[in-house]
């Protein structure tokens, strides 16, 4: 199966291959996250080239789940680019912090 | 990986709104950008020659030298925002009994009949709580007598606050004293002791009569409205009219009805209001059924009583809505507000915390309530104890670690972190644990959707709009007020 791939299964189920190359697993974990009160979504394998995630309606819900699918694909866009936000400004955030932070420094039991 | 010749990214958050993304930084600045100029901005492609790249520089989301600047700028903006830690704690509730001479269909807490005077809190268990209060390092403290019905148990609010000013003599904090009562009771004696010693009062009214009727009921089942009035009257009469407040509480009955119960507030002579939904606890929970609705359903009334209240203002009317004033003001200025449900870490039990009538201690009356259904998970101690240990100890630090916005599952991404809060209490009654499940979380769904609502009000407001939000902002009459100019520091055309 090709990266971005939906592939319908016959359980009704709906497994989608992501290049690992474009999504962290950080990315696609959180981006999971926001979802889980939508549908199931079990990430399969996170592997050196391509990432599995399974996505099943909840209880007795016969619904189509491409459209949900699709808009978890959207997400991750996004979440991905928090993830690379974050990575690059990282370091300006703790410093930041601790400058904030940085006259409790001298007070007793602080650490 | 893009160019980052022109320019430096700082920390930031994003969401996609409607027809724009805002962009919010750990100072609580925001932009609200077209879609195309927010691409443009991650991808390192903005300008020095365009507008929008002074914006993101001044503002702090970009930085072309050295970032020394931006880091001490925004971390003095960091510390301003999180400046309620220094008032540790400063809200003190303290329940004089349980007893109560109303019935009312949402009460959160277990009130015990009027004569039940067993649910009194003694004076003794009084002075060991204002022993307790006065450790307290915040400069300022807050007491606020709670109940049941507190009047029912007025010899210890007394007691309590000729001590507390006693003892006040020596650390000489900024005071102030609140009693929440609904009323009915209220003597002038009563009131005459309240003016003298500077005691506000907070009451309940839900709205006009039927919907305040069919929500809070005296002991023999009829609605206390009009005894209710006669207090107010009375209470305005021997106090300033202004130390008399009002919360109202919404039950499906107040539904659709909002610019109808913010019109009665206006009769009634108030200028503001706070939409409050009902607390999932006690009562409430047990009459869900009845008085319940949907988050979705709240937000929409919400908004109706909002349209109106800002036609109102724009008329001339100073009436202001106390929840979004609260917002808008994290919003738009440098400061933080008192708002315990709005912090990171939480305010339970480092910004307020209630003592019950026994002398135990709990981080919030929801806690208080977990603990009458057998579950203690949120009790702090005992007035009995030493305040290092109950102010420091476990069940504090238990609650505070796990209520930091800038960590949470969800949060930790959120464009709205730096003016929202976590509610832990609140996730494990509702939830089941302490973090809870952002995804399902009510709060979050609507405190997302009253952001989002005077984000799209910001983005489309002209300028007598910003004069009416400036207004409640400052707190400053809207005749005083010119706020020309405001739109075009958040907004990218």
């Amino acid at each position: 199966m090709n990266p971005g791939n939906l592939e319908h299964m016959p359980n009704g189920k709906v497994k989608v291959s992501l290049d690992v190359g474009l999504y962290s697993r950080d990315a696609i974990l959180s981006t999971a996250y926001r979802f889980t009160h939508k549908c199931f979504i079990n990430l399969l394998s996170y592997g050196v080239e391509i990432a599995h995630v399974e996505f099943s309606n909840k209880n007795d819900d016969k619904s189509d789940l491409t459209v949900l699918v699709n808009e978890f694909l959207n997400e991750l866009i996004d979440q991905q680019l928090r993830f690379r936000i974050n990575s690059e400004t990282k370091d300006i955030q703790r410093a930041i912090v601790k400058e904030a932070f940085a006259p409790l420094e001298n007070i007793p039991g602080s650490d | 990986m893009p160019n980052q010749e022109n320019y430096k990214l700082l920390p930031f958050k994003f969401l996609r709104l409607k027809n724009k993304t805002i962009v919010t930084n750990m100072g609580g600045d925001f932009l609200l950008l077209p879609d195309d100029v927010f691409r443009r901005f991650v991808n390192y492609e903005i300008q020095q020659s365009e507008r929008v790249y002074l914006d993101l520089k001044a503002k702090h989301f970009i930085y072309d030298e050295s970032p020394h600047l931006p880091i001490q700028l925004l971390a003095t903006q960091y510390r301003t925002k999180k400046s309620f830690l220094r008032n540790f704690t400063s809200l003190h509730m303290i329940v004089v009994t349980l007893r109560c001479n109303q019935k009312c269909r949402y009460c959160q807490v277990s009130s015990e009949h009027a004569d039940a005077e067993q649910f009194d809190m003694t004076s003794q268990t009084a002075k060991k709580c204002v022993d307790l209060i006065f450790k307290t390092p915040s400069p300022y403290v807050k007491i606020e007598f709670q109940g049941g019905e507190p009047l029912l148990n007025f010899e210890v609010i007394k007691y309590i606050v000729e001590y507390a000013e006693s003892v006040n003599r020596q650390y000489n904090k900024d005071l102030e004293f609140v009693i929440c009562t609904n009323l009915v009771l209220i003597t002038d004696d009563q009131l005459v002791y309240c003016k003298d010693h500077g005691i506000n009062i907070s009451t309940s009214i839900d709205g006009p009569p039927d919907v305040h009727n069919g929500n809070r009921l005296t002991e023999d089942g009829r609605g206390s409205y009009d005894k209710v009035l006669k207090g107010l009257e009375k209470a305005r009469r021997i106090l300033d009219f202004n130390k008399v407040a009002a919360l109202m509480a919404t039950t499906k009955a107040s539904l659709g009805r909002f610019p109808e119960i913010v019109d009665h507030y206006i009769l009634l002579g108030f200028h503001r209001i706070f939409f409050r939904s009902l607390n999932p606890y006690g009562r409430a929970r047990k009459h869900q059924k009845i008085l319940g609705y949907s988050t979705d359903d709240f937000l929409q009334s919400c908004c109706e009583g909002l349209e109106h209240i800002i036609k109102l203002n724009l008329a001339g009317t100073h009436f202001v809505e106390e929840y979004s004033c609260l917002l808008l003001t994290r919003m738009l200025t440098p400061f933080t507000t008192g708002y315990v449900d709005l912090q990171s870490p939480t305010g339970a039990g480092i910004g307020g915390v209630i003592y019950d009538y026994d002398g135990r201690i709990y981080v919030a009356d929801e806690g208080r309530m977990l603990a009458k259904e057998g579950d203690t998970k949120f009790l702090m101690g005992h007035v009995d104890g030493q305040f290092e240990a109950i102010f420091g100890g476990a069940t504090v630090r238990r609650t505070i670690e796990v209520s930091c916005v800038e960590c949470l599952p969800q949060c930790i991404d959120c464009a709205f972190q730096m003016w929202c809060g976590a509610d832990p209490v609140r996730n494990y009654a509702i939830q089941g644990d302490l973090v809870g499940h952002r995804p399902t979380n009510e709060f979050c769904r609507k405190n997302m959707g009253i952001v989002k609502y005077w984000l799209e009000k910001l983005d489309n407001a002209d300028d007598a709009l910003w004069d009416v939000i400036w207004s409640w902002v400052t707190a400053v009459p809207i005749s005083t007020i010119c706020s020309f100019g405001m739109k075009h520091s958040i907004c990218e055309a």
